[in-house]
């Protein structure tokens, strides 16, 4: 074990909800809207499908596993060349996840507060402010969501709250006007981030209460699906068919918000209370990269690595996309495929052959139970 | 005790750390002070030669209103100035040539636009730099001024400190259409591509004071399809139009029972229903219009206490309604064939399939929509008095 420390599985869930959510809510309204229209709040809801199996399939691993996580316990079912392999490929992954969550990040961060500041400092400031939570091990980070995310929930019935005059809810009509194949469509980029619950295999084996692990993953994916679904209809009833021209939909949405002439401008603040959430998964995935290459290489502790790696993503960061609409692009023909092949498939394929070989080793020694 | 010290060192140094951020606060490279800003407060954009535009600002003088005594009327608080440029980020930075302090659009919630400008069309390439630049606003209104627009910014109204309040705080009471940008932006884009703007006249009050206390009036509806105004309608036929659009006017109305013989009822309540149906190919559309209100001046012989009569000064004022929305949809429905009523979104929800089909010659098919109008007024109060001085 390179970290001490225990969570508690409802912790888990509150970091698991940003992890997914966080960037969702800055790009899935723009990209489901290109493919659904105004049925942009039916995708969520067959994205999550993916989510759900995910979490279940990872829950089962573990339950096999039950003090490993996915890169230490691969070694158990592909043995130890493949599974060194298959562990870096990991790696490079979340290597890669960290840059592309820096950079979604620090674009929204310029483009809507501090459009002068050099796109180093933005990520730079975020990432010496994980790395310190890091450093602190899993319980910091479990605190540090219990702390964060319920502030980080509250601006979306207040803002539903506050542009309720300006709402007209007939845009949603008419329902589904093309068939289904648009909605597919537009489910592919709400299921590559539902995937990502796969972060909560980092976190399993550091739960005080295991058996409640696989709940409580499932009510955090139904949090955001339900949040999803709920902005999704929210920018519809604003905006119509016009929700898919915005580059951050949310973001215009709470700019319109007005009250009696004083109470408006008030994206500085939710931008604030968003950065909370975004911290967290930031965090979540630079612990999951820094946790795994302890794990990978067999360090004993994961510490002195927490720096080097951040100066890693940070550059990461700076190097993934020239643009935003290069980011734009990629999150909408690569990341469907990408991220769910490395979080959801990779995870089947793995869970099929431990199944396998445990029922062979089964039938050889019946009375012998699996001790894995 | 080395231990202690140790740790007590260790946690003031992770709380410098900590504190150090709070520099971040600032925006470092983002700061920016009061004193230099130039705060735009009303836009208007004209027409220039070469395709050019000349984009006219008014920029907020803060000294003006420092200093203990109310300067009152003598002093403008604002100032005006203009630059011609390609388009309105070009124009601008033209602008800014003019100005020691940068140009701020966040305060900027007027954008007034020169019939001759909206009338060649691609408004929507103007109002794009409104839409995507980070700092003029989404709840920002658009109008389009009779004649030219920088002509609105030169008045000095008496009441509010500059033309942009005036007229903000017009269309908030609902004098005219009100239109913000997200609102013109969902209508051009709509399926129908109609939309309106409120009309801007300039109306002097009398002639040896020219430049003082003259205020800018909103006087009818300026007609879009997409980004081109292809007409204008007067303020009655505005009111007509308004109301299909479920969006209120001024409160009042008035109907005449016989000549020279009025009564007005305040609103309290209106709602609009736009009810669409296709039986045989044919297609029609019911607006269903009900209002509340309460009398406020009777100047008939009528005695409104009545039921019966009651019932009668209802069917004066539903007459008065649905003469408006008739010349309303004389005009512009069957004039300009354009559709600013919502008319093909109503369809568009009701049957897609039908949609689909007219989408695309949807001008030819506007004017043979056979529009059905029924009002329904509904007295609740007779005002304070019960009769009338005759």
């Amino acid at each position: 074990m390179h970290d001490k420390g225990k969570i508690t599985a409802y912790q888990m869930a509150l970091m698991i909800y940003p992890t997914i959510y966080a960037t969702a809510v800055l790009m899935v309204p723009e990209i489901t809207g290109q493919y659904v229209g105004r049925d942009s709040w039916a995708a969520p809801i067959l994205g999550s499908l993916n989510g759900f199996f995910t979490a279940y399939v990872l829950y089962k691993l573990h339950k096999m596993y039950p003090n490993e996580s996915l890169i230490q316990y691969s070694k158990h079912i592909i043995g130890p060349f493949l599974s060194k392999i298959l562990g870096l490929f990991y790696l490079f992954f979340f290597l890669y996840m960290c840059g592309f969550i820096l950079k979604e990040y620090s674009f929204f961060i310029g483009i809507s507060l501090l459009p002068k500041t050099p796109m180093i400092a933005i990520i730079g400031s975020v990432v010496i402010m994980a790395s310190l939570a890091i450093t602190g091990g899993v319980e910091i980070l479990g605190r540090a969501s219990q702390l964060f995310v319920p502030i980080f929930i509250l601006p979306i019935p207040i803002f539903t709250i506050m542009l309720l005059k300006d709402l007209d809810p007939k845009n949603v009509l008419p329902i589904l006007e093309h068939g289904l194949l648009p909605l597919l469509q537009g489910s592919a980029a709400p299921q590559a981030w539902f995937s990502e619950v796969f972060l909560i295999s980092m976190f399993l084996p550091f739960l005080k209460d295991p058996e409640k692990g696989l709940k409580w993953s499932f009510i955090s994916l139904f949090a955001v699906l339900l949040s999803l679904v709920s902005l999704n209809l929210l920018t519809t009833f604003l905006f119509g068919e016009m929700t898919a021209s915005y580059t951050f939909p949310v973001f215009k949405a709470v700019r319109i918000i007005s009250l009696s002439d004083f109470f408006e401008h008030l994206e500085a603040g939710i931008i604030t209370i968003w950065i909370l959430g975004a911290y967290i998964k930031i965090t979540v995935f630079y612990y999951a990269l820094v946790l795994g290459t302890a794990q990978w290489l067999n360090l004993s502790d994961f510490k002195p690595i927490v720096l080097p790696f951040g100066l890693l993503i940070s550059l990461f960061a700076i190097w993934e996309f020239a643009n935003l609409q290069e980011q734009f692009e990629f999150s909408k023909f690569i990341f469907p495929f990408y991220v769910p092949f490395m979080l959801t498939v990779l995870p089947t394929i793995l869970l099929i052959i431990a199944k396998i070989r445990t029922r062979n080793t089964m039938k050889k020694e019946p009375p012998r139970i699996s001790n894995y | 005790m080395n231990e202690t010290l140790f740790r007590i060192m260790k946690a003031l140094l992770a709380f410098l750390l900590v504190l150090s951020q709070c520099l971040l606060l600032t925006g470092c490279w983002d700061n920016k002070e009061l004193n230099q800003l130039a705060i735009i407060v009303g836009a208007a954009i004209d027409k220039e030669k070469n395709n050019k535009i000349k984009l006219t600002v008014q920029v907020f003088l803060p000294q003006s209103q420092s200093g203990g005594q109310q300067s009152g009327s003598g002093k403008a608080q604002v100032e005006i100035k203009s630059a011609v440029g390609t388009n309105m980020a070009d124009a601008a930075s033209n602008l800014q040539r003019e100005y020691s302090r940068r140009l701020f659009w966040g305060h900027c919630k007027t954008y007034i636009f020169g019939q001759s400008l909206s009338e060649i069309g691609n408004l929507e390439r103007q109002i794009d730099f409104i839409d995507r630049h980070p700092e003029p606003r989404e709840d920002s209104r658009l109008y389009v001024s009779d004649g030219k627009a920088s002509d609105i910014l030169q008045l000095s109204p008496s009441l509010e400190k500059y033309v942009g309040d005036v007229l903000r705080k017009m269309s908030e009471m609902h004098v005219g259409a009100n239109i913000t940008l997200k609102d013109f932006e969902l209508m051009v884009t709509s399926e129908g591509g109609g939309a309106i703007l409120p009309l801007i006249k300039i109306k002097h009050q009398n002639n040896d004071d020219r430049k003082m206390n003259v205020s800018p009036i909103i006087g009818g509806t300026a007609i879009f399809m997409r980004g081109k105004m292809i007409g204008r309608i007067n303020e009655v036929e505005s009111k007509g139009l308004l109301w299909v659009r479920n969006q209120n006017e001024l409160p009042e109305i008035t109907g005449y029972p016989k000549k020279g013989q009025t009564i007005s009822l305040y609103l309290k309540r209106t709602k609009t229903k736009l009810i669409p149906k296709i039986e045989k190919g044919k297609w029609s559309i019911t607006i269903y219009i009900s209002k509340e209100g309460m009398i406020v001046q009777n100047g008939s012989k009528i005695n409104i206490m009545t039921k019966k009569n009651t019932k009668r000064v209802e069917n004066y004022i539903e007459k008065d309604v649905s003469n408006s929305i008739e010349k309303a949809l004389n005009q512009v429905k069957d004039g300009m064939k354009v559709d600013p009523f919502g008319f093909a979104t109503a369809f568009h929800r009701k049957y897609p399939k039908e949609w689909e089909k007219v989408k695309d010659h949807w001008e030819v098919v506007l004017p043979d929509i056979y529009v059905e109008t029924k009002v329904k007024v509904h007295v609740l109060e007779p005002g304070l008095s019960t009769t009338t001085l005759e």
